[in-house]
This record gives C-alpha cells, sequence and structure tokens, in this order.
C-alpha cells in the first residue's frame, strides 16, 4: 500500500505513526482531517488474542463523518475477499470495496481503480517495481526496529518510497 | 452497486526532504535513508545491465 501509495505521488500517513503519549482518536481524526484521501482495509480486522480488534472500522466511520462535513475528503474501502463488507458492515451497502485479494498485485491494481494521475498515470509494471524495490529495503528496516509495523519503521518506509517515487525508482 | 469515481491526483510528487520533515525523521536517519536508496537503485541498475547482457548473448548465439 505505502509503496502504491507513493508512486502515485502521495504521502501516507498511518495511525501507526502516532506515538502512544498522544490520546489516539485526537491525532487519528487529525490525520482524518488533513489528509485528502484516506484508505481503510477492513480485511485487517483481525483477531488479538482472541479478541477481534475494531480499530479498522471505528476509523472508516470516522472517515464517513469526516466526508460528510468535508466533502472533499474521499475515502476508499479495501476488503480481500469479494461479497464480505456487504455481511460484516451493510450499513455501507452501496458502496463497493476494492478487493485485493490479500496479495500485494491485485491491491496495486485496485489502487489504479481508485486513483488516477492528472500528469502520468503510473503503469502497473511501474507499481510492481516499486513494490519490489520498498520490499527489499523493507527487510534492512525490520532488522533494524525488529518489526515493520511501529511508528519509526513505517516512516522510514515512506521517505524511502518517496525517494523511490521522485527517483524515477518505479520507471 | 458501483465504484466511486476514482479520484484525480494533480498535486506533484512530495520530496523526500519535505516528507521526513512532515514525519519527523532525523536529519542523520534521512542522510541514511537517502543512502539505503542509492544504493539499491545502483544495485537495481547493474542487476538489470546484466540481464540485458546476458539476454543479448543468448539472442547473437541463436542468430
Amino acid at each position: 500500500m505505502i509503496a502504491g501509495l507513493c508512486a502515485f505521488g502521495l504521502r501516507p500517513r498511518a495511525t501507526l505513526e502516532i506515538p502512544s503519549p498522544t490520546r489516539r482518536l485526537d491525532r487519528i481524526l487529525e490525520l482524518l482531517s488533513a489528509c485528502r484521501y484516506s484508505f481503510h482495509d477492513l480485511s485487517r480486522v483481525q483477531l488479538s488474542g482472541g479478541a477481534p480488534r475494531f480499530n479498522m472500522p471505528f476509523e472508516v466511520g470516522l472517515a464517513v463523518a469526516t466526508a460528510r462535513w468535508r466533502p472533499a475528503h474521499q475515502w476508499f474501502l479495501l476488503e480481500a475477499r469479494p461479497y464480505r463488507v456487504q455481511q460484516t458492515l451493510s450499513d455501507l451497502g452501496g458502496t463497493d470495496a476494492y478487493i485485493h485479494g490479500d496479495g500485494p498485485r491485485r491491491l496495486l491494481i485496485a489502487l489504479t481503480d481508485a486513483l488516477v494521475r492528472a500528469a502520468k498515470q503510473p503503469t502497473l509494471a511501474e507499481l510492481c517495481r516499486m513494490f519490489q524495490l520498498l520490499s527489499a529495503e523493507a527487510t534492512g528496516i525490520r532488522r533494524n526496529y525488529g518489526t515493520l509495523f511501529g511508528a519509526r519503521a513505517f516512516r522510514d518506509l515512506v521517505v524511502v518510497a518517496v525517494d523511490f517515487a521522485t527517483r524515477g525508482g518505479a520507471r | 452497486m458501483a465504484l466511486r469515481p476514482r479520484a484525480v491526483i494533480t498535486t506533484p510528487y512530495p520530496t523526500p526532504a519535505a516528507t521526513a520533515r512532515v514525519l519527523g525523521v532525523s536529519a542523520k536517519r534521512y542522510r541514511e535513508l537517502r543512502a539505503m536508496v542509492t544504493d539499491a537503485l545502483v544495485r537495481d541498475h547493474e542487476r538489470k545491465a546484466k540481464k540485458r547482457v546476458g539476454t543479448r548473448r543468448r539472442a547473437a548465439h541463436r542468430a
């Protein structure tokens, strides 16, 4: 997702980057109102210690509300499996999710369905190359921090991805 | 149900320096990350060049 968004010239932000002392909800709302687009992957609702994590659907709700009072905000729903949203979040009936099948290639295809760059649309081959380059560097970043799912690792990944995108790494 | 219309991005590509500033990456780490990207692109370029030479050699051999 980071590779794809950066290849489109966006600068991803994530709740991951929110430091723990800050009140999380305030920072999520700040991020949502500061960003033009938000992407919510409902397939990430997984069990943690036997209990489901509801952060993602909650954040979709916040994005929907944000878009109500600030129509310039656009939110996108992603899911691994088709038609699952209709079962799990029927309140969003009428909104199709972009299906990625839990695979990077299909996720990148989903992004090309959702986004278009006015000047030059990155091709799927460019997006895949960007993903490969970033994945290779992610190994080192993971080794450095012990995980990719932390604030510092996320920041590093975004800076590296933006750098690849601006230096023509995706081309 | 229909997918929403695609979002049209008109903003220029963000620079890595501005991105690092926004995300609060230290200057030292930023330099390390830039070096990492440079190395990766050099490696990738070399790999591609090797592949091109191999393809050309195989084509010449077949001819």
